[in-house]
């Protein structure tokens, strides 16, 4: 029977349990690694260095996590900060984030159009691609997005309807493998 | 791409389709970048400790020839203060090293 994310945390806070924080990770690196893949154009390497950071500042915030939101807002929390975060360091040293996305095995239809929505979202700004994958791809709440990011929800709305606007133009005639 | 609702629909299919990404050692490395764990929590380090001195104690108090010592001993002790401020400061030091011993994770 699986253990409850609450007691997880729990072992992690109280006794420090390497397993119990194992556990999260093993649940959760998945969901995580593939919306900062998607949140960096498809960079692999990028989003699973941004993905460690994330778990590694975690287990260290974890005693102030209070469990009043869902312990996958929170982590999402963390990793929107790091990504604003490296973000911000890649463009003051002036070192280009936009990278060709590493190419992999998967290149069914599915897999393309994971890849060309990537892409397209990286032309977006950074809290307009946020808002909208949030929004759309783990369909969470405005209000939900709006604790992950910090921000009034109008902005998030705001956010999601022009991200949506912007993306349809960059998407206009697109067929699954060409980018926009 | 055409349509008002095109977008949420590619999003559906995106969703519908994530593939899962297998870890692939991606777990074992984060853990290994976390500070080290405690083998047993510090509760249960503290309960061991206690039973184990209690334990040394009682073999102690069984083989020590108490009266034997007791009996060679002055009946009248003379302590001054210099014998009560240095049985102060060696306290203070062996609990001050206890405490950083547990705090820096040296026990």
């Amino acid at each position: 029977m699986d253990i409850d994310d609450i007691t997880l945390i729990r072992r992690v806070v109280t006794e420090k349990s390497h397993r119990a924080f194992a556990e999260l990770v093993k649940r959760y690196q998945s969901q995580l690694r593939y919306s900062l893949r998607q949140l960096t154009g498809w960079n692999e390497a990028l989003a699973d260095d941004l993905a460690q950071e994330t778990f590694i500042k975690a287990y260290q915030a974890l005693p102030g996590f209070k469990g009043d939101a869902k312990f996958s807002s929170w982590l999402y929390r963390i990793a929107y900060n790091q990504m604003v975060s490296h973000f911000r360091k890649a463009s003051n040293r002036e070192v280009s984030t936009d990278q060709e996305p590493v190419e992999t095995v998967q290149q069914d239809d599915h897999g393309a159009l994971q890849r060309d929505l990537a892409r397209a979202m990286k032309q977006l700004p950074e809290a307009q691609r946020m808002a909208l994958h949030l929004y759309l791809h783990r369909e969470c709440s405005h209000q939900e997005i709006s604790d992950i990011m910090n921000i009034p929800l109008g902005t998030v709305k705001t956010h999601i309807a022009r991200g949506k606007d912007q993306l349809r133009q960059l998407l206009a005639g697109w067929q699954p493998g060409e980018t926009a | 791409m055409n349509g008002r609702d095109s977008i949420d629909q590619l999003f559906a299919t995106s969703r519908e389709f994530e593939p899962y990404i297998s870890d692939e050692g991606f777990t074992a490395g984060v853990m290994a970048r976390l500070p080290a764990a405690r083998l047993i929590p510090f509760w249960k380090e503290c309960l061991i400790t206690l039973a184990f001195t209690l334990v040394g104690c009682l073999v102690a108090l069984y083989f020590f020839p108490a009266g034997q010592l007791l009996s060679s001993l002055p009946s009248s002790f003379v302590i001054s203060p210099l014998t009560i401020g240095g049985l102060s400061a060696l306290i203070a030091l062996m609990a001050g090293s206890t405490c950083w011993a547990v705090e820096t994770n040296r026990i």
